[in-house]
């Protein structure tokens, strides 16, 4: 069975997550957009997934951003098995 | 009651039509064809995954052996067997509207296909939806998943060259437009994203 260990950033707007994606890619970290899945509750339908090695370097990226005040996101840790998922908020 | 089918020598279709004459004629079990031909060999293997049946292959001295598992369905299992649900993306942008986000969407669409239980039979893509299927496009992984699971991923010949990206196919056989109309004609459902 195909197992995947990911983070995922939920944000309240298709904007935010278009705009924080272009802000990483930029910053030569790989990310993609991805639908929200089911399990998470959030307003927005996309959000970003990534690579769990890659967490601290985002979080700071996003800290370090002056338009940091207008994100507000979630992140989330994402164990998926087959076809099930285990998420958990960070 | 199991088989063996000697297909040694035999060239192409040959092995395959002797295989399938061979199941039907058992109601369950194993049949093991011989071949010597690795293309024969894909074939076979092609064959029993779209007819849902578990096989498994051994080579020795050059010949291989193809071991399909015959088994008996339940009725359900024949039903979803006899579903061919194909998806046409016609587009490398899912709805109209913003170019930007429906790109996105499309991304989206292939990356949650992946996430469901059933997947399609056929995937097919034309015009700009074949930039989906070549080198460089982030959906080329997800339709890997897809194809490991069974669907075939078909992209119109035509556009990839008239797009200039030919010798870019990433991911599934280019196709033309007899198999894209026969998988649409075939197709219990057709979803077109």
């Amino acid at each position: 069975m195909r197992s995947e260990t990911f983070c995922l950033i939920a944000a309240d707007s298709t904007h935010q997550i278009m705009k924080l994606e272009k802000l990483i890619l930029e910053n030569n970290i790989k990310v993609r957009i991805i639908p929200v899945p089911k399990e998470v509750t959030a307003n927005c339908g996309l959000s970003i997934k990534f690579d769990v090695s890659d967490l601290e370097k985002i979080k700071s990226l996003i800290q370090n951003d002056n338009q940091k005040d207008d994100f507000d996101f979630c992140l989330y840790n994402v164990e998926k098995s087959g076809l099930k998922k285990q998420i958990t908020k960070i | 009651m199991n088989k063996i089918v000697d297909a040694t020598g035999k060239l192409c279709p040959m092995p395959i039509i002797m295989t399938k004459k061979a199941l039907k004629e058992i109601e369950k079990g194993i049949v093991e064809t011989l071949i010597d031909s690795e293309i024969s060999k894909e074939n076979l293997e092609k064959m029993a995954r779209e007819m849902g049946l578990s096989f498994e292959t051994t080579e020795e001295n050059g010949i291989y052996h193809v071991k399909v598992n015959k088994v008996v369905k339940s009725q359900e299992e024949t039903e979803n067997k006899d579903e061919k649900t194909v998806i046409v993306i016609a587009s490398d942008k899912m709805g109209e509207g913003s170019e930007e986000l429906g790109k996105i969407l499309m991304k989206g669409f292939i990356y949650t296909l992946t996430e469901m239980e059933k997947v399609p039979s056929t995937i097919l893509f034309y015009n700009s939806g074949a930039k989906i299927t070549v080198e460089g496009s982030e959906s080329v992984e997800d339709l890997k998943t897809l194809k490991e699971r069974g669907t075939e991923i078909l992209t119109c010949g035509t556009c990839l060259n008239y797009y200039g990206i030919e010798d870019k196919l990433a991911i599934g056989e280019i196709s033309n437009m007899y198999t894209i109309i026969e998988r649409q004609t075939d197709a219990t459902k057709v979803i077109r994203p």
